[in-house]
């Protein structure tokens, strides 16, 4: 006697499908374009600190309004202004046929890349400080990054087990790269997400969503004290 | 299989060397049964393709971690990590989460019959059956009936429970046996 699911493993198992002819072309140009983005990233991360305009407009709008209320109260500590982070992954955002694998595999590489906050060349230097209007500063740059639980992967993770895809998006094959900057509090909450970079309303919302719905971080460290810290976030839409 | 060509284990060291004429060949030789597994996965031809695609791509990353065992286990290998890039796939889109809520316990266990008569069904046509699933009942019997995954690991890995999963692979196996009923009236045989 004999089941079905047994004679379609045995049949299925190594069924060979057709594929149109064109495929292989298809298949080698993408591998091709892939491995010349990767190239171009690595390039990229080398040079990684970038100025894109709208970046350095907010940061320096609000650097001005930091040096403004600053001058009243301590006017000797001058913040040194680091180089703006980029926002602005340098990767094309149509990414049609560059690399899923960047994503779904949890490229750490990815993901650390487009986080900015932390170092400038290898030495932690305290760099830049920016004053919010209350006693309680957020720092740009710290010697201890603050984490996500479990780490990047933990939170790629994360990102990926709860996003929800907006459903008409889906349907019209939307995809974009939304990024969030928020301040990871000094008990590793999280506060004030901001979208920096927009796709579309609904992928803001729902990156918003994401961000604020994020356990407790492990908080960043100054000197050995816990302090707030300002980070960013890529999040990626693809389908 | 091809006599004729280089063998398995040198296959694999050349692409291992990034040598372009082998990776070539690795497609020539497996993109047509890595396609159908792929479509047996996701149910739809083009998107079977482009995750073809995918899962050739990283399978040429990483074979340096394939370990050759016998002829046919490179073949075994790529076959497994497409399963895998296939589920991530599914779980990406959210699609695998969505567990049906008609968990209501159905007959579990169908009598045990004889399916003989499946073995005139067009291996084509059998996966076009299997592609035809429900996104939650294809993966599960996917996974279970044909890649030999436990209930234990398809609740892992598409997150549901054990139970869940044993009772979705009820339902596909019922549904599947109504398609096969189907075209067996139908081709009249």
């Amino acid at each position: 006697m004999k089941q079905f699911e047994d004679i379609f493993k045995e049949r299925l198992e190594g069924y060979e499908m057709k594929l149109p002819a064109s495929d292989r072309d298809a298949f080698l140009n993408r591998k091709a374009t892939r491995e010349r983005y990767a190239r171009r990233r690595r390039t990229y991360i080398n040079i990684a600190v970038g100025i894109p305009a709208a970046a350095a407009i907010i940061m320096g709008i609000m650097l001005s309004i930091s040096l403004l209320s600053k001058q009243e109260g301590a006017p000797s500590e001058q913040p040194l202004i680091a180089d703006v982070p980029k926002t602005e992954s340098p990767a094309p955002i149509t990414v049609d046929d560059a690399d899923i694998e960047e994503d779904i595999m949890a490229s750490t590489e990815g993901v650390i890349d487009d986080i900015w906050v932390e170092f400038i060349d290898d030495d932690l230097e305290y760099i830049t400080r920016e004053q919010m209007p209350d006693e309680n500063e957020v720092s740009m740059v710290v010697e201890d990054a603050p984490e996500f639980p479990g780490g990047t992967n933990a939170l790629l993770e994360y990102l990926r087990k709860n996003m929800i895809y907006p459903d008409s998006c889906r349907d019209n094959n939307i995809q974009g790269r939304v990024i969030v900057t928020f301040i990871v509090e000094k008990d590793g909450s999280i506060t004030g997400p901001v979208v920096v970079k927009s796709v579309n309303r609904l992928f803001d919302a729902e990156a918003l969503r994401l961000v604020s719905n994020m356990p407790k971080w492990k908080p960043g460290k100054q000197k050995g004290e816990v302090c707030r810290v300002k980070y960013s976030i890529p999040i990626n839409f693809r389908l | 299989m091809r006599t004729d060509s280089i063998s398995e284990i040198d296959l694999a060291l050349k692409c291992v060397r990034k040598d372009q004429k082998a990776q070539g060949e690795l497609y020539t030789r497996y993109a047509g049964r890595l396609y159908a597994v792929c479509f047996r996965y996701i149910g739809n031809k083009e998107e079977a393709q482009d995750l073809m695609h995918d899962a050739m791509i990283k399978a040429m990353d990483s074979i340096r971690l394939f370990h050759y065992s016998g002829e046919g286990s490179l073949y075994a290998w790529l076959r497994r990590l497409t399963v895998n890039v296939s589920i991530d796939r599914l779980r990406e889109k959210g699609k695998a989460q969505i567990v049906p809520l008609d968990l209501t316990m159905e007959p579990a266990v169908s009598e045990p019959q004889d399916d003989e008569d499946a073995d005139n069904i067009p291996a084509q046509v059998m996966l076009d059956m299997v592609a035809s699933l429900p996104d939650v009942r294809r993966t599960v019997f996917n996974m279970y009936c044909i890649d030999g995954f436990s209930h234990k690991e398809i609740a892992e890995a598409i997150n549901i429970t054990e139970k869940g999963s044993a009772s979705i692979l009820a339902k596909s196996r019922a549904q599947l046996r109504n398609a096969i009923n189907e075209y067996l009236k139908r081709t009249g045989r």
